[in-house]
């Protein structure tokens, strides 16, 4: 094969890949950054490989480093069974032809639950061949807090377009709540979140607090609010707009049931108000999630023509995150039911700030 | 000891990987690997896995996929598989 060896990485290889994702991750410096590599590759609460970090790298005969494949173990729940599976990250082969598929391969020969994240074209169709079943893009659901902001920040110059957005902010002040809920730093490790209070869930990677600590309260670098109350969770955080004083209110977790949800929105609204949101949004493949979302306000991603940005540093239309489970029998017709998947870009590290 | 391909299998191998990689057959030497070969990338790969399994009605395990990466190695997992009455 073309590429010489593959091998998991080590701290003393982080120099030069770190040089290497300055080209492959131009815009997102932070990855370059050994605090999150260690965050994320090493101290895991699920590991999956033996190395010291839960990372491959693809050597080309050369020696250089032109690829590279990181994984994030997890449990999941799915139809009443807890197993372990792992997110790929960071799937990159630099012109090594072959490079790409064998470092999925390794991956594959670690762990048969595989969960796959932000594919490009290229992964997608890698992931047809083989039968994965994937969903194109997770679900979006957005709503303005203040509209004429959104329409003249994002240029939103269709009359309709507008007029969802404003439909979006008045109904969701017509759904405003009591606040209920308080803010967390931590949660106990030993308790876990269950997604299903707004409609059955078949799977789902578990919410434990051992999980919700690592991934939200102990990455580097990011502030990720927490707002609980005995039953249910949320995790939101604020990112500002490049280039503006506005911020955007992102919810990454969601298990607050039908009855909560006007109040624990509210909480989190309050908590934000003095940061100038001018909008919130969810992402998350659970549909009953979605549609409790649409019943305060929100409005899918489809609700306008022109697309509602979705990254914001600097702002910019993505087209969406692409979501692949490959569950056993591998490389056999199988279909997800994506919908009823509690997935969200809070899962592993997808939600990922950049500078 | 390594068992000799069938001319057959080696053969039509060669010609799936002929049309797979859009290169003459009269290229395709017994090392013939991704190295010769710009057009041999990871979808290629692919391709050329489900068109052989396709063409001996087998399947390869999920962990060989990655490593038939050469005439040799695919005209023994092909043999292997032949040779076995449930493949």
């Amino acid at each position: 094969m073309t590429a010489s060896s593959i091998e998991f990485c080590r701290s003393g290889d982080l120099p030069e890949l770190f040089e290497r994702f300055a080209d492959w991750y131009r815009f997102n410096p932070r990855m370059r950054e050994q605090t999150y590599f260690d965050w994320q590759f090493r101290d895991a609460p699920h590991r999956l490989g033996k190395g010291e970090y839960d990372f491959l790298i693809l050597r080309g005969r050369e020696g250089r480093i032109n690829g590279c494949l990181g994984f994030v173990g997890m449990e999941f729940r799915q139809a009443g069974a807890t197993a372990i599976g792992g997110w790929t990250h960071n799937w990159y082969a630099e012109g090594s032809r072959d490079g790409g598929l064998a470092l999925l391969g390794r991956f594959m020969d670690l762990v048969d639950n595989r969960f796959l994240l932000r594919l490009n074209a290229e992964s997608s169709r890698i992931t047809d061949l083989l039968r994965i079943p994937r969903l194109p893009a997770i679900p979006r659901w957005w709503a303005a807090l203040q509209p004429d902001r959104v329409i003249n920040l994002f240029g939103f110059d269709d009359a309709a377009d507008q007029r969802a957005i404003r439909e979006s902010a008045h109904a969701l002040e017509g759904h405003r709540g009591t606040p209920l809920g308080q803010r967390v730093q931590r949660v106990d490790a030993a308790e876990e979140f269950l997604p299903d209070r707004l409609g059955p869930v078949l799977g789902h990677v578990r919410r434990t607090g051992r999980y919700v600590n690592w991934r939200y309260v102990d990455i580097p670098k990011h502030e990720y609010r927490i707002l609980r109350n005995e039953r249910a969770f949320a995790v939101y955080r604020l990112e500002t707009v490049m280039g503006s004083d506005v911020g955007i209110v992102r919810v990454l977790e969601w298990t607050f049931g039908c009855d909560e949800a006007a109040g624990a929105l509210a909480a989190i609204l309050a908590d934000v108000a003095g940061r100038t949101p001018v909008l919130i949004d969810v992402h998350c493949t659970h549909l009953a999630t979605g549609a409790m979302f649409e019943s305060l306000g929100f409005r899918s991603q489809a609700a306008t023509s022109k697309p509602m940005p979705d990254l914001f540093r600097p702002t910019h239309r993505s087209g969406g995150y692409t979501v692949a489970i490959d569950l056993p029998p591998h490389r056999t017709s199988r279909s997800v039911h994506f919908g009823s998947w509690y997935i969200t870009i809070g899962d592993s590290d997808i939600d990922r700030v950049k500078l | 000891m390594n068992t000799p391909v069938p001319a057959a299998i080696r053969s039509r191998i060669i010609e799936i990987l002929s049309a797979t990689l859009d290169i003459e057959p009269d290229r395709i030497g017994q090392n013939f690997s991704p190295e010769q070969c710009e057009a041999w990338d990871s979808i290629r790969h692919l391709t050329l896995v489900l068109a052989i399994e396709d063409e001996f009605h087998i399947t390869f395990e999920e962990s060989q996929i990655w490593r038939l990466m050469n005439l040799t190695s695919l005209e023994a997992a092909v043999s292997a598989r032949c040779a076995t009455p449930s493949a």
